[in-house]
Parts: C-alpha cells; structure tokens; sequence
C-alpha cells in the first residue's frame, strides 16, 4: 500500500512545487496555435506543432517572458476556414491568448485575419505560402495585425529565378504545371519574375491534376528547345511526369518547385536530370550553428527530419518572445508593435525584418542535384 | 507545322489510344452483359498494377515473371465482381452502390497495404528509344501498343470466332432468346464479367512499368474510359475500340494547338453533343458487342 500510495504523493508534490514556482513568476502567458490536428493536411502540420512544442519548452526552461512561462494552447482547425475561424474566437474569448500562430492552410489563415484584426489580437502566419496573404497584411494592407514569417510561392519563384538569371546560363525556360491554384499561381510568379530578369519562357503547358499520362506535353516541351523546364506539381503527379520524362530519355534540367529528393534513388543514381536546381523553404542541411543545433535536437526528440513546418513554427515562437521581452509587457498592441520592430536573426542566416506587408523576406535554400549528388549551393533571399 | 512533330504527336496519340481502348473495352463488355457501369474499373486497373509491382519489385520475381500472378489475381477479383453484380436484377442504383463501394474498398486496401507513396516498377528490356524512321519513343510504349492491340484482336477472336464467345454475345444482345435456343446465360454473363475485369488488371500490369504506380492512378484513366464507352455506345465493343483510338489522336494531334486543359474540356463537349444528336452513341444498341 505503502509504494503504492508513493507516486501520487511525490507528483502530487511536484506539481504543487511547480505551480508555486510559477506563481511566483506569474500567471503563464498563452500563445494560441490554431493547425489541423485531424483531418487530411493533419500529418503535415504535425511537424509544424512539434517545432512549436520544443521552441516553448526550451523559452521556459531558459526563464519564460518577462519572468513568466509561456503556455501553448492548441486548437485543431481541420484546414476548414469556418472552423478556424471558431478556434481562433476560442483561443481569445476562452483561452485568453495575447498572440496566435498558425493557420497552416492558406485558405484558413485568409478567414482568420479579419477576426484577429476584429479582436485586435497579433497574428503570426508561420506556414501558409499564398501570395494572396501579404496584399492584405500590415499597414499597407490594412490588418497591421497580421504578420507572416512564411515565405510565400511568389517569394519561392524570385529567390530561385534570381538564383537562375545571376548564376547560370539559362535563358529560356518552359513551364509544366498543374492547373489548381498552386500551379497557376507558381507559373505566374515564375513568369513574371523571368520577364524582370530576361529570361524567356519558350512554354507553358498546364494539365489536370491526376493525368495519367504526360507523353504529348513532354513532346511539346522538349520540342520548344528550353535550357531547363520548371515544374509546379505535387506527389504522385510529380513521380508519374518524372517516370515518363525519364523514359522519354529526358535530358533538359527540372527547375521551379522541384525537390530532387522527391526523385527515386535510382532515378537519382542513373543520373537522371543532372545539373537540375530546385528550391526549398528549409533545409535541414542548412548548415548555420543555430540550425545545426536545431536539427540536432529536433531529430533527437521525435526521431524524424525537421520539415520547414518544424523550423517555422521553431521561429515564430522565438519571435513572438523576442517581441514580448521588447514589448516589456504582455499586452496584444504592445506586442504588436514590438513585432513590428523585429529584428531577429533567422536560422537560415538571414536577419528577418516585417516589411510594410508585415512580410519577412527569409531566405530561401537552393538545391543543385549534380553527378547524383544533391548540395545546397546558395541560400537566396525571397 | 513542323511535318515530323505531327507525325510524332499521330504516333502517341495511336499508342495512347490503344491503352484507352484496352481498358475501356473491358468496361464496354461488362455493360454489354449486364447492363451496369462498374465504377470500380479504374481500381481495378491501379491493382493489376500495384499487383505487379509488389510481385515484380517488392518481392523480387521479376516483371515478365509477375504476369501469370496478376492474371490470376484478375480471374479472382473479375469472379468476386460477379458474385458482388450478377444478382442486382437490373437495379442501376444498386450497381452504382456496389460498384462504387468496391472501388473505395479497393483503393483502401492497397493504401493501406502498401502506402500512397509512388512506385516504380522496372521493365529492364524496355529501357531505351525505339526508333521508326523520324518518329521516336520508349520502347516500353511500343511494346505496349502491340500488346494492349493484340489483347483487343484476340478479344474479337474470341466474341466472333468461338462457341464460348459467340455465347456471350447472343446473351448481350437477348438474354431471353439466348436462354430459350439453351445458352446457360449464367454462364456467359460470368465469362464476360471476369473477361472484363481481366483486361482491367492486365491493364494495369501493362502499364505499370510506364507509370509512377500508387493507390489513385487509376481515376484519371476511369473519367476517359467512361467518355470512351459512352460515346462509343454503351456496350458496343467495336465504339469502344474506335472511340478510343480517335480520342487518343485527337488529344495528341490538339495539344499542337490547344493546352491539355482545354482538350479535355472539348472531349466532354463532345460527348454531351454526340448524346444530344445520338442518345444510344456512335455505335449504338443495333452493333452491340
């Protein structure tokens, strides 16, 4: 009975020992995360709320804010706008959250920025890509209380063009993408960002999501003669147009939103689409002291590769602490302001600034796939 | 016009069209028999397949040795369909709902079974070009036109040129008439069933070593097959045939002046406009199967 009655007893104790050592501290500080924790996009915010996790639990190991301990409450928002608008209002009215991150999805994040300016409540979007998000944050875009660290698909298609136009001697470019909003939205900032810098774009091809079969596109494309072709797809579609490119005895380059590690390892060990450059948000390879140690910990807390949702989600929470400390009290337009003034020093090496969209410009990784070998060969400013 | 693009873009669309046609007959047949659209076609194809794949490459036999296995887990899953369809006594709603149903429990299963992850599967003699004097393309494609036309030949063989075909055909044009001269229409209507779904399978396992392989490929082919069979005329083996081939062209030979997106839309167009002006399709009821 003794042993038995012992545990309860000791956690009992702790946790009374803990709640008087906060006390002293005062109350924790809440910062909301509205995510999906069900539902499809579910395991891919998953990383996103870990990074979240670990950047809170390390601020309140290292002390909290202000002497107080930030506490994290989670609401899932199911990707579904509606419903991220209700978590948000939940976060606020019940939970009492001076600060929220999220929404993961672009669509969710686009419903909740009416409601926190509304509440008057800062809002950090940590991972939603589209460009339709900075047009209407910050000043210029009337919600000074929307902030975004993510980089958004326009910002993805300057770093890499420029990448292009500056460091090869790539000149005409043809598009394939698909026709959603993403491959729309990438062929168009892809162009555009061409036109800027000279380059020509000898093609643009767009198909159905689920295209079986890519043979009369990979004829009109190679046959435009491009130096590379970018392409603005997703999972399965991508491996069957590489499947197919490759049969086709594909030799031009792949640029745009390609990941060579997408590529099977054979495909990769035959030296399929050598000389390929790609661009990512986040590369756990990036090798800065601060995400060397990132990724170090990060692995070795959930036995998995940080994604960028894991370094984003890492980072907002370092910001959103960085502009409490500034801030000096917990105060949503005070905090606001601070964030406004932020001036915080990514992992990925670059200084993050909110420019008058309220838009950090982090950088971004670019990625050379050579002799079956992939390397990062510049971090390029979005 | 560059004469040679078009000469090329004539040849994928001919080989396309034959893929179409292999999967679309299959569909054609078992509608010719039973009158139901069987909406899991396209699952069956994704499992010939994610079939092959697992025997060819996750077990190790090797891709011409996986065919006698898919075969054989065609012949099984076209006997499970006619268990599943034989008895839904000329309900459409019924057969939707089971059909449908089986097309869900099937693209589960193998997700569940095998991941959403995109596989390969390795045809190591059909790596390369094959070449015909200016036109050009993997040789994996043309061996699968000649297989995916000689599957279609030998289809009509056996319709127009055995018993056990013939017998098929008589139930699909009169099931009452058939069994009055003492065709066990029973027997035919499974015959046909398990053809059908045979094809599918093999289908897939044709073209397995040209596409990535995982758990929803085969919507994409589902939507066209369905555009194929109804304009072709429901149930008429030679529309399907037809359909197929002048649809794979046109796509092909269109894309030199249209954007995929807006050829597809025109092969919907003109499939409402052919129901408007022939509601039984091009080859309609009176040269079924």
């Amino acid at each position: 009975m003794k042993s038995k009655g012992f545990l309860p007893l000791a956690a009992a104790t702790v946790s009374l020992l803990c709640t008087l050592g906060w006390a002293q501290g005062g109350a924790p500080v809440v910062v909301g995360l509205t995510n999906p924790v069900t539902g499809a996009a579910a395991s891919f915010a998953l990383p996103e709320r870990q990074g979240v996790e670990m950047a809170v639990e390390e601020v309140n190991q290292a002390g909290g804010v202000l002497g107080r301990p930030i506490r994290l409450a989670v609401a899932d928002n199911r990707c579904n706008p509606t419903e991220g608008v209700q978590t948000v209002n939940r976060l606020i009215n019940e939970e009492k959250a001076v600060v929220i991150i999220g929404a993961f999805c672009s669509s969710v994040s686009l419903a909740v920025m009416p409601v926190v300016k509304r509440s008057e409540i800062p809002f950090v979007i940590d991972v939603s890509t589209a460009p339709s998000i900075t047009g209407l944050s910050g000043r210029k875009g009337n919600n000074a209380w929307a902030f975004r660290i993510s980089v958004s698909d326009d910002g993805m298609a300057k770093a890499l063009v420029e990448h292009l136009a500056a460091r090869t001697s790539w000149r005409r470019i043809a598009i394939i993408a698909e026709d959603t909003d993403y491959g729309r939205g990438g062929t168009r900032a892809f162009s555009e960002h061409a036109k800027r810098l000279g380059v020509t774009i000898a093609a643009t091809e767009t198909f159905t999501q689920a295209t079986p079969d890519f043979t009369s596109l990979i004829t009109k494309l190679v046959s435009a003669k491009p130096d590379a072709i970018a392409v603005y797809m997703l999972g399965a579609d991508m491996a069957n147009f590489m499947k197919q490119y490759e049969a086709w005895g594909g030799k031009i380059p792949i640029t745009g939103r390609f990941d060579p590690a997408l590529l099977s390892p054979e495909q990769i060990k035959r030296g399929f689409v050598d000389g390929s450059i790609g661009v990512l948000p986040y590369s756990p390879e990036v090798d800065t002291p601060a995400n060397r140690r990132f990724a170090g910990d990060y692995r070795k807390r959930f036995n998995a590769e940080p994604m960028f949702q894991s370094a984003y989600g890492y980072e907002a929470v370092y910001m959103i602490a960085d502009a409490i400390k500034r801030a000096g009290k917990v105060d949503a337009a005070a905090i606001r302001d601070a964030l406004e003034k932020s001036r915080y020093q990514s992992m990925l090496g670059v200084e993050l600034q909110f420019d008058e969209h309220n838009q950090a410009h982090n950088n971004a990784v670019i990625l050379l796939l050579k002799d079956g070998k992939i390397s990062i060969v510049a971090l390029q400013r979005t | 016009m560059d004469p040679i693009l078009l000469l090329q873009q004539l040849a994928n669309g001919l080989v396309m069209g034959s893929i179409y046609a292999m999967i679309a007959v299959g569909l054609a047949l078992i509608f010719g028999v039973l009158d139901i659209v069987n909406f899991a076609h396209g699952e069956l194809y994704m499992i010939g397949a994610m079939a092959t794949w697992f025997v060819a490459e996750r077990i190790g036999l090797g891709y011409l040795q996986s065919i006698p296995v898919t075969t054989l887990i065609g012949l099984v899953l076209g006997y499970a369909v006619y268990r599943l369809v034989r008895d839904t006594g000329g309900s459409i709603e019924r057969a939707i709902i089971l059909t449908t149903g089986l097309a869900m429990v099937l693209q589960s299963s193998a997700m569940l079974l095998w991941s959403a992850t995109p596989r390969e599967v390795h045809f190591p003699a059909a790596t390369g070009l094959f070449e015909l004097g200016p036109v050009v393309m993997p040789r994996v494609r043309a061996i699968a036109f000649v297989a995916a036309a000689g599957c279609i030949a030998l289809l009509y063989v056996f319709l127009h040129h055995t018993h056990l075909g013939r017998t098929i055909r008589a139930v699909a044009q009169n099931p009452r008439a058939a069994a009055m001269v003492g065709i066990n229409a029973h027997a035919a209507i499974r015959l046909a069933v398990i053809t059908g779904v045979v094809l599918a399978v093999l289908a897939g396992t044709l073209l397995a070593p040209m596409y990535a392989v995982h758990p929803v490929m085969g919507l994409g082919f589902l939507v066209k097959a369905f555009a194929i069979v109804i304009i072709g005329g429901m149930g008429s083996l030679l529309g399907a045939a037809v359909v197929a081939i002048g649809l794979g062209s046109f796509e092909s030979l269109s894309s030199l002046w249209l954007s995929a997106v807006a050829a597809e839309a025109i092969t919907f167009v003109l499939m409402i406009a052919i129901l408007l002006v022939r509601p039984q399709g091009l080859f309609g009821r009176s040269a079924r199967l």
